[in-house]
């Protein structure tokens, strides 16, 4: 009997090994590694979806991070990926053109940049006032003291900074100086303060960031906000349009000279910096400029793959590429940007003349 | 030539007597050095000036004695509620008791940001759990209580099943002996089964509180202030990058390898009182 059920046992356990073991093998395929920001989880699925049926010979690994968490598994971690796609463009030439691999260069030398996004205030029907919010009264009702503000850490998360860009010029847009401080500013132990000068409004951002009252709720990505909003422990939070809609939350469109999502107003938003005020620290002071949202793309320069990373690239900035984002609320940047294109490899330089 | 030949003789006698051990020490030198590395790797990754500077650095002490403390409470809301179920499932026979064993084990199964995430719907604001311990002034967002809610759930099982197996190993002969004495059950619990089942469950309640620092995920989705140590040193290395994130990292080794080494010689030496 025993040695019956340890024969049991031993079939039951080849059988988990060779089941996971097929399913992990299989036909001869080239990776592709991408690590992608939180914001492209849902075009990206679909991207590789259709990559793949067009390419049987090409495994697409999607690895979604926050957009400053992707660079630094390259950069810091060491990690090996084919493509690196940003929620925020600027980010690539900040961090890895200027940080060096081992051999000496750069993590990456050019970007490419193809797709926006807006900011919108997404709420619930349960959240406070909602019943009275609109586009003029937006900022008035996230400064109340009883209404739960929800947005992701400035310092390591691009809504979070673009957040505080969008706070910023509406205290201009509505004629409002104290809209960043009444929101969002006067809730921390250390200040977070907007200065005015010569029209462009600078947000420093202090080292120890800790709300002190429970009006303001940070967290480290818009995931666990979304989550806080769904479950009624937040009322009001900032967040990409594609995503709101993606978890079909309730928004309000934000007027676009506030919202980041229109390249037209980029002279607009150019009034608008955020600094990080890093003391001790000092080697690192991040300041990020007001820019449209755009989201960036790069092959580092220690990738494994690189002709399928091409292939990658020429198929998101393809019609049916585009397609797919247009579909998921990301609309085409017309026509795509590239940052050093003298520095492109050969295949892609045609794409930018 | 005969001194070689002694050599060969003694050791392949030392192979004969020894085999066990021997192919043991060498298959258990390898998962040492396997858990030791990476964590020398982290301290000695760090300078000296960095692991000083984090020393002195309020943030950082302050999360890691949040921490320790928030998983000491943790541990001891799993004791109190835990060890009555391990009692329970050890001695007792019910329906269903199968399943009720397999679905304390989830919590170490569930991706934690799911966890979190659960925990989220049941003692969010707006849901009865909730709303209760709203009413009598506890929050489960941004405090310590929910911390102390998200290390719970992860960790409550490792204590639960130590527990559980030290009671089964205790004779319930042992029990009736003390019943037909005179104890009452309390006392038979009290005075026989608690003391010989004690040392899996100290095992289990250092695991248990071990489990709930090392929490992040769970955590995070329902705290991120007051930070926890897990969270600073993501929160460190996303702002500044890894050299401001190591130093943290080490700090935390270090201080849990004294208090879990003076546990374990602890631990040690009650074994050799008993």
């Amino acid at each position: 009997m025993r040695r019956f059920r340890r024969g049991m046992i031993f079939v039951l356990l080849s059988c988990v090994v060779v089941l996971t073991g097929c399913s992990a093998t299989g036909a001869k395929k080239s990776t592709l590694v991408v690590l992608e920001a939180d914001s492209l989880m849902v075009p990206f699925a679909q991207l590789q979806k259709q990559f793949e049926l067009e390419n049987p010979n090409i495994n697409v690994e999607l690895q979604p991070y926050g957009s400053i968490q992707a660079i630094r598994q390259v950069t810091e971690l060491g990690q090996q990926a084919d493509i690196v796609a940003v929620a925020d463009s600027s980010l690539i030439p900040m961090m890895m053109y200027q940080t060096n691999m081992p051999d000496g260069k750069p993590y990456a030398d050019w970007d490419i940049e193809s797709n926006t996004n807006q900011l919108v205030l997404a709420y619930t029907s349960t959240s406070k006032y909602a019943d009275e919010l609109n586009a003029d009264n937006w900022y008035r009702i996230i400064s109340r003291q009883d209404v739960t503000f929800g947005f992701t850490d400035p310092r390591i998360d691009a809504v979070g900074y673009r957040t505080l860009m969008t706070l910023g010029l509406a205290g201009s847009f509505y004629n409002d100086p104290m809209l960043l401080q009444d929101a969002v500013g006067k809730y921390f132990s250390m200040p977070l303060t907007a200065d005015n000068e010569n029209g462009t409004t600078t947000i420093s951002v202090p080292e120890l960031l800790e709300p002190t009252d429970s009006h303001l709720v940070l967290r480290n990505a818009d995931i666990e906000l979304l989550a806080l909003l769904q479950s009624g422990n937040i009322d009001y939070t900032i967040d990409y349009k594609s995503v709101v809609i993606q978890d079909g939350l309730k928004y309000l469109e934000l007027p676009p000279e506030v919202n980041l999502g229109d390249t037209g107003d980029a002279q607009t938003y150019g009034k608008v910096v955020v600094q990080m005020v890093y003391q001790r620290f000092a080697t690192v002071n991040p300041v990020f400029e007001g820019l449209p949202i755009i989201y960036g793309m790069t092959i580092p320069n220690n990738a494994q793959n690189t002709t399928a990373a091409i292939k990658f690239i020429q198929f998101v900035l393809g019609t049916e590429g585009q397609k797919i984002f247009q579909n998921c609320n990301q609309p085409e940047l017309i026509p795509p940007i590239c940052d050093n294109a003298s520095e492109l490899p050969g295949a892609l330089k045609t794409l930018f003349p | 030539m005969q001194v070689i030949r002694k050599i060969i003789r003694t050791a392949s006698s030392f192979w004969g007597r020894h085999r066990l051990l021997a192919v043991f020490s060498v298959l258990s030198l390898l998962i040492v050095l396997f858990v030791l590395v990476p964590l020398f790797k982290i301290v000695f990754l760090s300078n000296k000036t960095a692991l000083w500077q984090a020393l002195q650095d309020t943030t950082v002490l302050k999360s890691i004695l949040l921490t320790l403390f928030a998983a000491l409470i943790t541990t001891v809301v799993g004791f109190l509620l835990g060890v009555p179920l391990a009692f329970i499932l050890a001695r007792h026979n019910f329906p269903l008791k199968g399943v009720l064993e397999g679905l304390i084990d989830l919590p170490i199964v569930v991706p934690h940001t799911a966890a979190g995430i659960a925990l989220l719907f049941v003692f969010g604001r707006n849901y009865l759990l909730g709303k209760w311990f709203n009413s009598i002034g506890i929050q489960f967002v941004d405090s310590l209580a929910g911390i102390i809610i998200g290390m719970l759930f992860v960790s409550v099982p490792f204590l639960i099943n130590a527990a559980k197996d030290g009671f089964r190993k205790v004779d319930v002969r042992l029990e009736n002996v003390a019943r037909t004495l005179g104890a009452s059950p309390w006392q038979a619990f009290r005075r026989v089964t608690f003391p010989l089942a004690r040392r899996s469950i100290l095992t289990g309640t250092l695991m248990m509180w071990a489990r709930g620092i090392s929490e992040f995920g769970a955590v995070i989705i329902l705290t991120y202030f007051p930070m926890v140590t897990s969270i600073l040193i993501y929160q460190r290395f996303e702002s500044y990058g890894l050299t401001q994130a190591i130093p943290v990292a080490a700090l935390l080794v270090i201080i849990c390898a004294i208090i879990f080494i003076g546990f374990r010689l602890f631990l040690q030496r009650e074994k050799k009182l008993d």
